[in-house]
């Protein structure tokens, strides 16, 4: 069969909540999925196991542009610099390798521009969507995708219709009370941070587990169930209806419109590279920020020359990431009684702590109300040859061996135990960061590759640097050794959004409102493209909401 | 430089280097400018280079020229120095032969890996007018050191380094960290479920 009601393109956090919604209300679903259909029985803690969900670079490439030393625009397919962008094509995308680190976004989040005023350089709007009109999304989700958490008054807690998280806090190491100590003596609040992971099990969700403490979450397939990945948590139960199909190794070229503008049939090459069309009534893009520009522009029509979507030439324009960086500190088990030594040592239970005192602060310089962030607390990620491959070269890049280098090896993995803590801030949408298609490198399918202009705005860096260093405050109110930190405008891959901004005007935004492409009235874009400015937290949790907001009135619009 | 490093540097063109899926050169060794544990690690950079159907079974010419030469390289690298396990304990020699011989592996870096031996040995030959093998411990250090002067020499030894740690810590199902020598030494927690196989020898999903 190859006619639906609905076909998804992309079975991540945007094409999930979808599925769902529209199988549960039995409509006809596809959901066409590039990369393959793992499971928790095939997921396995393997360090070099990640191979067939991430696409060899010289099959499947991006060009990124960027300025050099002299200020010029220079630009590199990634597979010369072996920068990666893709975050997990499977089954399930990206969540699947989340840490799940779930928090709001806030209502001033929804309103940047009218609450903080211009910055020049940077194009910030406000949502046309506010908080209260997501926030009975973001609270399905903590019920469905599963939320484990516990909720503290702080002064920038966000307004919540329930009390409390379904799921109380998954289990906590040693070095969560550490952080709360030094908070308290230091007067800011530690707060516990979410997880999409079930923290027990429940039967309404499935076969899913709880939580087994293995250590290894982010980067990694969850083999119990307990993250709350769109393949888990929500496509799964999509397909028991009995009203979805998943297609693994379904790449989709173009989707294909009619004269009146609106989109009539996906094009897909399969796994054996027969080229596959799907009929459908309506359509949903949910292939990760980059992607689903490329695939846009890549599917001109007859309403639709510059790429569907594209009459105001908005596609690719604003791409976000998230600004911030990465700060680590560390504790000698020497310094601990055995006993406490043995807990701080410990793989397993999770630090989940953030603080989010400057969420909003005054800037020392300007004295103004600005925008901050979020610092959040985890341990160091316990992958053993990555961390060992770091003291291949010294400081100076001068390759290390023989004893020293043994030496060296023995005494960062028994001595200490790493803590790191994460910044994250706005990346400023602006003129310089965008996507287009590159005119000569293509794909392993013939297909123009995805070209990015990156560029950061310096605000980014100042916030990234004042929250960096609160971050080090604590650090060392903790007690903590070799205390450092980097923040950086080199944008990390995995926390990507925008592109096809929502709002009320044809001519500044790709997407209405609903999320539905203002000149083709059966397409919707549910993933983090949607997002006119980030927030100052991981995605996930926003993008899970807004697609289950999405798939309400998509369901409305079919009349289900 | 000496006549044979500069011939090793003209062997190889950046457009060389920049074809392999990984280059090994310094730069792309820094720390601190990713996320890392919200954000996916570091780590599928590394392991690019292993992509793989299926393996080849190694023919165990570990015996035969040029292993024996990788095996000394590797003692040098990561000795037996009463500190832990050496290359030889954690199956070095054999993990680097399994890993550059599967199917997958790419070809110029494979070339890369192996023609670098003989470079090695005409160094040594230059400099101390004897085979690599016939060397002291001290004077195979002292080739070693000499050849990073020479970016491929830096190259090829920071290859060689990489498939050194694998072997230290991968899991053993993929021939090197024999019984979890490395994880041992290291007091290394490994994460569960472990794989069962190499993933090269899964059922492809």
């Amino acid at each position: 069969m190859n006619e639906y009601d609905i076909c998804i393109i992309g079975s991540g956090a945007g094409g999930g909540p979808v599925a769902l919604t529209l199988a549960q209300a039995g409509a006809s679903v596809v959901v066409l999925e590039k990369g393959p259909w793992y499971t928790e029985k095939t997921f396995f803690k393997d360090e070099k196991g990640d191979v067939y969900y991430t696409p060899n670079l010289r099959d499947e490439q991006h060009v990124v542009e960027q300025r050099d030393e002299d200020d010029a625009w220079t630009s590199q397919p990634t597979s010369e610099s072996g920068w990666s962008f893709w975050n997990g094509n499977m089954v399930g995308g990206s969540s699947n390798l989340m840490s799940g680190f779930f928090t709001r976004l806030k209502p001033d989040d929804f309103r940047l521009r009218s609450a903080f005023g211009e910055i020049k350089g940077a194009n910030v709007v406000d949502w046309p969507i506010s908080y209260e009109d997501l926030e009975p999304y973001y609270a399905k989700v903590e019920s469905v995708v599963g939320i484990s958490g516990r909720v503290v008054p702080h002064p920038f807690a966000e307004p919540r219709s329930t009390p409390d998280f379904p799921y109380p806090p998954t289990q906590e190491h040693f070095l969560s009370k550490v952080v709360d100590r030094a908070c308290e003596q230091l007067g800011h609040h530690s707060l516990p941070l979410p997880r999409a992971v079930l923290s027990r099990t429940d039967p309404s969700q499935g076969t899913r587990q709880s939580c087994q403490y293995s250590g290894y979450c982010g980067s990694y397939g969850c083999a119990s169930g307990a993250k709350g990945s769109a393949r888990a948590a929500l496509l799964d139960h999509a397909v028991k209806t009995g009203h979805c199909d998943i297609r693994p190794h379904a790449k989709v070229q173009r989707l294909i419109s009619d004269n009146q503008g609106k989109v009539t049939a996906a094009e897909y090459v399969d796994a054996k590279g027969s080229t596959q069309t799907i009929r459908a009534k309506v359509f949903v893009v949910a292939c990760q920020a980059i992607e689903t520009s490329r695939l846009l522009l890549l599917s001109t029509g007859p309403k639709h020359a510059q790429g569907l979507g594209n009459q105001s030439g908005q596609v690719g324009k604003n791409l976000i990431f998230s600004a911030g960086g990465a700060g680590r500190g560390e504790f000698r088990y020497a310094k601990f009684p055995p006993e406490q030594a043995r807990e701080l040592k410990l793989i397993g239970p999770f630090v989940d702590r953030h603080v989010q005192d400057w969420y909003f602060y005054d800037d020392p310089k300007t004295k103004r109300r600005i925008k901050g962030g979020t610092i959040d607390f985890l341990l160091r990620h316990p992958d053993a040859i990555a961390r060992a491959q770091s003291f291949r070269r010294d400081s100076e890049g001068k390759l290390v061996w023989g004893s020293l280098l043994k030496q060296r090896l023995l005494q960062d993995f028994t001595e200490t135990q790493s803590l790191d803590f994460e910044v994250f801030n706005d990346w400023l949408p602006t003129d310089d960061c965008y996507v287009t298609l590159d005119g000569k490198v293509k794909d392993k399918w013939n297909t123009p590759v995805a070209k990015m202009r990156l560029n950061a705005h310096p605000h980014d860096l100042v916030v990234g640097e004042y929250l960096a260093k609160k971050g080090e405050e604590i650090m060392r109110a903790m007690g903590a050794e070799n205390v450092s930190s980097s923040v950086s405008d080199s944008p990390p891959a995995n926390l990507v959004a925008g592109g096809c901004r929502f709002g009320k005007d044809p001519k500044t935004s790709v997407l209405d409102p609903d999320c539905r492409v203002h000149t083709a009235e059966n397409v919707f874009v549910t993933d983090g493209s949607f997002m006119p400015t980030g927030g100052s937290v991981p995605y996930t949790w926003t993008i899970y909401a807004n697609a289950f907001r999405v798939a309400d009135i998509i369901k409305k619009q079919m009349a289900l | 430089m000496s006549k044979t490093l500069q011939a090793w540097e003209a062997a190889y063109s950046p457009e060389f280097y920049a074809q392999l899926p990984n280059n090994w050169q310094r730069r792309s060794f820094l720390f601190g400018a990713t996320k890392t544990a919200t954000a996916l690690a570091l780590a599928p950079m590394l392991l690019q280079l292993a992509a793989c159907k299926r393996q080849e079974a190694p023919v165990n010419t570990l015996s035969q020229h040029p292993w024996p030469i990788f095996a000394a390289v590797q003692d040098i690298l990561f000795p037996a120095d009463g500190n832990g396990p050496s290359a030889h304990d954690i199956q070095a020699a054999q993990y680097l032969q399994l890993v550059i011989h599967t199917p997958d592996f790419d070809a110029a870096e494979r070339k890369f890996i192996l023609d670098g031996v003989a470079w090695l040995d005409q160094y040594a030959q230059e400099k101390n007018k004897s085979a690599f093998l016939s060397l002291n411990a001290q004077q195979k250090d002292a080739v070693l050191r000499a050849i990073t002067q020479s970016n491929a020499g830096d190259r090829w030894i920071a290859a060689l380094l990489n498939y050194v740690l694998e072997a230290l810590l991968c899991d053993p199902v993929y021939g090197g960290n024999l019984k979890g020598i490395g994880w041992n030494w290291l007091q290394h927690q490994p994460g569960f479920p472990r794989p069962p196989k190499p993933y090269y020898e899964q059922a492809k999903l």
